[in-house]
């Protein structure tokens, strides 16, 4: 018993930690399955929040292996990802849906 | 659903019920959930031990699963052992459910559970049970680590005789190297514990298992593929494990 305390005592802290902290927002839209802007700018070492909004009617994936997300955003809707803090450097990311034209990169520094 | 898929899918059905195996894989499950993702997948183990009753005992498990919203996905699978003394055999159907409960990031980690319900195909053999995991997440630069610590508890008699009283416990963690998406080096370490009401929970009784571990994703399939060494008495010598994953 004394354990399963402990452990749930663990869940509950890792739960609510951080659950109410601020984060700098940024917003990146997809239209006619184009992100926009192409290219973010972020700063290095900060835990930022990404605003995905799509206004296009169909659905895309939000996906990044650089960034370790994989998301989807329903037509006409907004999808939050967080992601930092990151290293100097660009992030490739895409959208699986229509990779061909929707491409696009964070750059943290 | 393309043509394509189909027959990709029954080839799959078709090697799998082929198989001569039986294996129970161990897969450190992620808590964050790919809503829209269907997937079948084949877990397994071989085991590898100097001990006759141990060696070349197998698990699989064939699931098909689906994540149904960002927070919650299922999972069917069917369970079958292939022991050295007992032979070739499917044991139970399994419900798995797993359930995000933090947004992937947020937080100082992602925090998920997993429930899930097993019936014996034979009531004469095996026992029911139900199996819950708190499942952890931690990114750090590319590091992923990864932590499933869980409990199975047994019911129903079988032959006459009670499930064990009690729970058993076990941890399993993992940590990899988000290298390229086709290739994730990493490691996995897994302890069982026991029931906790065993006369005997010492170190020797436990079953500790560590060794490298790869994964990746290549199209639509997704890999697992890891070599444990057991050191602790009770653990098998070595256990090769896989997860195969296919993605629709």
């Amino acid at each position: 018993m004394k354990k399963l305390l402990t452990i749930l005592t663990l869940f509950y802290g890792l739960f609510s930690f951080n659950a109410w902290a601020e984060f700098k927002e940024y917003k990146i839209v997809i239209k006619d399955h184009k992100f926009s802007p192409q290219n973010l700018d972020i700063p290095i070492g900060e835990k930022v929040k990404l605003i995905i909004e799509n206004q296009d009617k169909t659905i895309e994936e939000f996906e990044s292996h650089d960034l370790n997300r994989e998301k989807i955003v329903g037509g006409k809707k907004s999808i939050n990802i967080y992601v930092g803090p990151l290293k100097a450097g660009t992030y490739k990311y895409f959208g699986e849906f229509n990779a061909a034209t929707a491409q696009g990169t964070i750059t943290a520094k | 659903m393309k043509k394509n898929h189909f027959l990709f899918l029954a080839a799959i059905v078709a090697v799998l019920t082929s198989q001569n195996l039986a294996f129970a894989g161990t897969k450190v499950y992620s808590p964050n959930i790919e809503e829209g993702e269907l997937e079948v997948e084949w877990k397994a183990n071989y085991d590898l031990d100097k001990r006759t009753d141990k060696d070349h005992n197998q698990k699989h498990k064939y699931a098909i699963g689906y994540g149904f919203t960002d927070y919650w996905a299922s999972e069917i699978n069917l369970i079958a052992k292939n022991a050295s003394h007992t032979g070739y055999e499917t044991t139970e159907v399994e419900w798995e459910n797993r359930f995000q409960l933090t947004e992937q990031g947020k937080n100082f980690a992602d925090v998920g559970l997993y429930f899930a319900v097993k019936k014996a195909l034979d009531s004469k053999k095996n026992h029911d049970a139900i199996e819950g995991k708190i499942l952890l997440e931690k990114q750090m630069g590319r590091f992923v680590n990864r932590a499933n610590i869980g409990v199975e508890r047994k019911f129903r008699q079988v032959n006459g005789t009670k499930a064990e009283r009690g729970f058993e416990t076990e941890v399993l963690w993992l940590t990899k190297y988000n290298w390229k998406k086709s290739f994730e080096p990493g490691f996995e370490y897994h302890v069982n514990f026991g029931n906790h009401t065993a006369k005997d929970n010492s170190y020797s009784t436990q079953k500790h298992q560590i060794g490298p571990n790869i994964y990746g994703k290549i199209g639509q399939f997704k890999y697992d593929l890891g070599l444990l060494f057991g050191f602790s008495k009770a653990a098998v010598d070595r256990q090769i494990k896989w997860n195969l994953e296919y993605e629709f």
